[in-house]
């Protein structure tokens, strides 16, 4: 296994997305926690289908995918955080019609240009073996950017998952920090979409996190262990996607979901003994 | 020398959420160094007085002052630690250890984009010696007991140096044995440390016996006064039931029990 796996990251597509799926694994990871210990693990998913509209767009009219995506995404995302803080609608109802509403828009968007159907199937269920170096550049900047935000308020967005009634009267800017958490949401499932497809976007946010979760001791050790899963899920699923051609994004959320199943199970086996 | 505002200044308050009235026409004034505890029937409004103290709850008349400026107005929050209702009930898998919890208590001092340093790691670890738990830093914080989970939150409020402690229901799931030692940990913090504190609580008797004055909260404020007076007044078998707002305001009971 360890020869099939130097043999299939020699080739420089591989090592394209091996790169790339790195760096967006790392960034969803870090990010899934949060997102997880906020209750808010379905924003990814509602956020992934509202991005799905974005594209639709841009492939309709000839503008940039990804960047659509996250204009998409980022307004999904800010209307959600809306629709929750003004009592409008309950967090995972809020998530819904947003879910519902890019889902359908971009639908339509596709029927209606009949001709991007095979674009579209790129984004619905992921293309990182076909990435370019110039997509790596957008990923990696985009990538970077949400972890330098992370690292400059890793304390307060503790705090907030922790208590978010006592950062408020912490004195902590809770409420633009719901937004400007939800505009990083909406980053990372633009990345997570890159990678495994706008479907699948919890196997790198989700799972990830839900893995190293399980297993930490600290809420260090819960965002090293997330990112070792993400890294972990991404470089398995790349090689499974060669070795048994099947889709790559298929494979890194099967891969994904493998080690949050043998974790819980190590888990399980450790408590037993205790 | 100027004279220094009260800690705490509350005006004819009065709370509505949507067409309820949670809170009406409370005033309480509370001076730097004392120890008020808050107790009332439940859905009383005492959670309500302390959220609109802080300006957590939505005042429709009346106002609130913190260390002398209306709350809407103040920003000195680091001189203020909250403990919120249901804090010690800790989700069992928030992976923090209580080092890391209480090492949040530091968060307001240090301010926005700048890192925690060394010096906060052992003011938050004196804090933990101080009430006791600095043998558990490394323990998940949902793996304690009620009771150790408590303290390291009073650990994370005491690291921040707070000059005024709030704190709603903390004793909730805390064995009685751990209780009484948690009431006495209080009354060290607001000797010693000279910490004004506000408690709300149901446990109306372990109030009357550590604080040094009682505020009966049933829609308005029906009794103010010391633990001897609360006593006297049968408000302690009454402050579930409706004697001393008889006696206070003559008004009659609405539905609550």
């Amino acid at each position: 296994m360890v020869a099939g796996l130097a043999e299939a990251f020699s080739y420089e597509f591989m090592q394209r997305a091996l790169l790339a799926g790195a760096f967006v694994a790392v960034t969803c990871a870090v990010l899934g926690v949060f997102m997880l210990l906020r209750g808010q693990a379905l924003l990814s998913d509602g956020l992934a289908h509202i991005s799905f509209a974005g594209i639709a767009l841009a492939l309709l009219v000839g503008w940039a995918p990804l960047e659509m995506a996250l204009v998409a995404a980022a307004l999904g995302a800010v209307g959600i955080q809306l629709l929750r803080e003004r009592g409008l609608a309950k967090s995972d109802v809020a998530i819904g019609l947003f879910f519902t509403g890019g889902l359908a828009l971009g639908i339509a968007l596709v029927s209606h240009g009949r001709g991007i159907t095979g674009g579209i199937s790129t984004y619905l269920f992921g293309s990182i073996l076909a990435v370019s170096e110039e997509d790596v550049l957008v990923v990696l900047a985009l990538a970077a950017g949400v972890i330098l935000v992370i690292l400059a308020l890793y304390k307060e967005l503790l705090y907030l998952a922790f208590d978010e009634e006592a950062a408020r009267v912490a004195g902590l800017p809770v409420r633009s920090m719901g937004y400007l958490f939800s505009i990083l949401t909406a980053a990372s499932v633009v990345l997570a979409a890159r990678v495994v497809g706008v479907l699948l976007v919890g196997a790198l946010i989700i799972v990830p996190a839900a893995t190293g979760l399980r297993l930490a001791k600290s809420f260090r050790a819960a965002l090293a262990l997330s990112i070792a899963f993400g890294l972990a899920s991404v470089a398995l699923g790349l090689w499974a996607s060669l070795a048994l051609d099947v889709a790559a994004g298929a494979a890194i959320a099967l891969a994904a979901l493998v080690l949050y199943t043998l974790a819980t199970a190590a888990y399980a086996a450790t408590r037993r003994a205790a | 020398m100027a004279v220094k505002p009260p800690t705490i200044e509350a005006r004819g308050v009065t709370v509505e959420y949507g067409r309820e009235r949670a809170l009406e026409d409370a005033s309480l004034t509370i001076a730097a160094g004392e120890f008020v505890g808050v107790v009332g029937p439940n859905g009383a409004g005492k959670s309500t007085l302390l959220r609109a103290l802080l300006g957590l709850a939505p005042i429709r008349r009346g106002e609130s002052k913190l260390f002398g400026s209306p709350v809407h107005d103040f920003t000195d929050w680091s001189r203020i630690a909250f403990v919120p209702q249901n804090a010690s009930q800790v989700d069992a898998q928030f992976p923090a250890t209580a080092l890391e919890i209480a090492l949040l208590g530091r968060v307001p001092k240090r301010g926005l984009f700048r890192p925690l340093t060394a010096g906060d790691r052992a003011k938050a670890l004196g804090a933990m010696r101080e009430v006791g738990v600095e043998k558990l830093a490394g323990r998940l914080v949902g793996t304690l007991s009620g009771g150790e989970r408590q303290r390291v939150l009073l650990a994370k409020a005491l690291a921040s140096d707070p000059d005024l402690l709030i704190m709603d229901e903390p004793t909730t799931g805390v064995d009685p044995g751990a209780r009484a030692e948690f009431y006495e940990l209080l009354d060290h913090l607001n000797h010693d440390h000279e910490i004004t504190i506000v408690l709300v609580s149901h446990d109306a008797e372990a109030i009357a016996e550590t604080a040094h004055r009682v505020v009966v909260v049933n829609r308005r404020i029906v009794f103010d006064g010391t633990p001897a007076a609360f006593r006297e007044e049968g408000a302690l078998s009454g402050a579930y039931g409706f004697d001393i707002r008889h006696a206070r305001t003559g008004v009659h009971p609405g539905g609550e029990a």
